[in-house]
């Protein structure tokens, strides 16, 4: 969530077809969420990417 | 009667409690550089955050500024006022910098007359919680950063120009709040014996202590013209120790005392004058009260509806219009409505004979117990459960920094779980309710002795219409947006 010490919600991505990973995530609440991916390439170098997921809306 | 006397104190607590008593609180806070002492941590926070803010990661979660403004700081702020007194505007670092530069330049001007009131700290109090949902500042460190930047810089102008502390008694919002929460708080800075008070002839609280040979002032009295022997309450009183530093006879304590019993009765006030007079500070309690329930408001998801509701019935696609509906709806229109038909309902069948605006005014300080109830509930909401998010943060920041000295961040710590908060909600706002009831009743029983029934019953209505809002609230499933309008 973009407002400070909501909770987070973590999973682990697993590869389910080559450099295809998949994940399920539960958002625990309506509104915007940012999703921050973090992974190791094969060389060793760290990959971070940051994502908007808007607009999410309550069940 | 119209200007009756509070309830003795010294009958409700014949030997109040004394924190200047306390070993290590009472020598600290007569150690005359007790402030500064106090004022210099918070500064140098304040300056982590500004940078943290302005340059460090713009996710609010993650970033110094967002966390310790909108979780730990607010948080803090409102259960020390609950359980202590106004011990914020003692440690508050915006005067550490005033005072470090008044003693480059000396104030010249006087706060003009007709700003001696609260008006003008009721409109920035307004503005504070509009831009708040206007601009999302929980959301973005940046904003969060010249915020703070702002009050710093307000607070050096203001009181750069003005004696005086005027930025804090006229101008503050953040300080308008701790007086108005701080009149529920249990201790209070007050004299211990008023008959010492009656034989002291220097009067040192008020006008400052002065040097024998070159009379110059070596301790300030109290800036914001609070007489102690006439003081009553916190309303006003920014804990700032002057007083019990200047007091030759050392008659100065934080003593305890029943907390709202300065919202009873209509003395005249120091620095104050009498509550059901000051239209100014009753409409700072209006902002203070309904302001609570507002600002909660903005975070779950009927305010998303309504918002996009009103949006399509105007035609607006603008957040700004739609917004100050809602602001006009719950701060002007709400009050309007609930407020005035209580004192139309006493004064018509309770026989109050009280002309109709001073009755509004004096029973809508019996609305602050849940206003505060509100505050504590919200505020502690998102401190108690993102209570240790403060942990990964600081590791960010450090890192961030290049002094990693508390390791990898450890984004897993947040804080206690919600449903747990959920009851302590609860309790803050039933506390609240039980507040306002008793401060209300205790108006109507001051008003009409006979009858206090009747003039209580339209106001205990009132106090039940908001409880029950608050505890809608609470309710409510939680939504948040960093953009308020969708489509």
């Amino acid at each position: 969530m973009p407002h400070a010490g909501m909770s987070p919600v973590f999973a682990q991505a697993n590869e389910v077809h080559p450099g295809r990973y998949e994940s399920p995530l539960s958002l625990a609440m309506a509104g915007d969420w940012v999703i921050l991916l973090h992974g190791a390439l094969r060389n060793g170098e760290k990959l971070e990417r940051q994502f908007d997921v808007r607009d999410v809306r309550p069940n | 009667m119209n200007q009756t006397s509070i309830p003795s104190e010294e009958n409700l607590d014949p030997t109040p409690f004394d924190l200047m008593q306390v070993p290590v609180l009472g020598p600290l806070f007569r150690w005359r550089y007790a402030r500064p002492f106090l004022q210099a941590p918070l500064l140098l926070i304040s300056v982590a955050m500004i940078l943290h803010g302005l340059f460090g990661p713009s996710l609010a979660p993650k970033n110094l500024a967002t966390t310790l403004s909108w979780l730990h700081f607010r948080g803090i702020l409102v259960l020390v006022l609950l359980c202590a007194g106004n011990f914020f505007c003692l440690a508050c670092p915006f005067m550490l910098v005033r005072q470090v530069a008044r003693r480059f330049f000396r104030p010249r001007f006087t706060w003009p007359r007709a700003l001696r009131n609260k008006w003008v700290s009721v409109a920035l109090f307004v503005l504070i919680l509009f831009t708040y949902e206007l601009f999302d500042l929980w959301s973005s460190p940046w904003w969060t950063a010249w915020l703070i930047i702002g009050y710093f810089l307000s607070a050096l102008v203001v009181d750069g120009l003005f004696k005086h502390a005027t930025f804090c008694k006229f101008v503050c919002p953040i300080g308008q709040f701790n007086f108005v929460a701080s009149t529920l708080s249990p201790f209070e800075v007050k004299v211990r014996d008023q008959d010492v008070c009656t034989r002291c002839l220097t009067k040192d609280c008020i006008r400052g202590r002065r040097d024998a040979t070159s009379d110059l002032v070596v301790i300030r009295g109290c800036e914001l013209a609070l007489f102690q022997p006439r003081k009553v309450g916190n309303m006003d009183c920014t804990f700032c120790l002057d007083c019990i530093h200047a007091c030759p006879h050392d008659n100065v304590g934080i003593l305890s005392r029943l907390p709202g019993t300065e919202l009873l009765g209509d003395s005249l006030r120091s620095g104050i004058g009498y509550f059901s007079r000051r239209n100014d500070l009753a409409a700072l309690v209006v902002v203070f009260t309904f302001g609570a329930l507002l600002n909660a408001f903005g975070m779950v998801s009927p305010v998303y509806a309504v918002e996009n509701w009103l949006g399509k019935v105007l035609h607006v696609s603008h957040e700004a219009p739609v917004l100050g509906l809602v602001f006009a709806a719950f701060l002007i229109l709400e009050p309007v409505l609930l407020l005035g038909s209580a004192a139309w309902l006493t004064q018509a069948w309770g026989g109050i004979r009280r002309a109709f605006l001073p009755l509004v005014v004096r029973y809508t300080y019996g609305l602050v117990p849940l206003g505060f109830g509100m505050w504590l509930a919200h505020y502690g909401f998102h401190f108690l459960t993102g209570l240790y998010t403060i942990v990964p943060v600081t590791q960010n920041f450090l890192a961030s920094v290049g002094w990693p000295l508390l390791g990898e961040p450890r984004w897993t710590l947040t804080g206690l779980p919600a449903n747990a908060v959920q009851v302590i909600e609860i309790g803050f706002l039933v506390l609240g309710f039980a507040g306002s009831l008793a401060v209300t009743h205790g108006l109507a029983d001051e008003d009409s002795p006979a009858k206090p029934l009747r003039a209580f019953i339209p106001w205990a209505v009132v106090c039940a219409v908001l409880f029950s809002a608050s505890l809608w609230l609470i309710f409510q499933p939680m939504e948040m947006r960093a953009t308020l309008m969708s489509g």
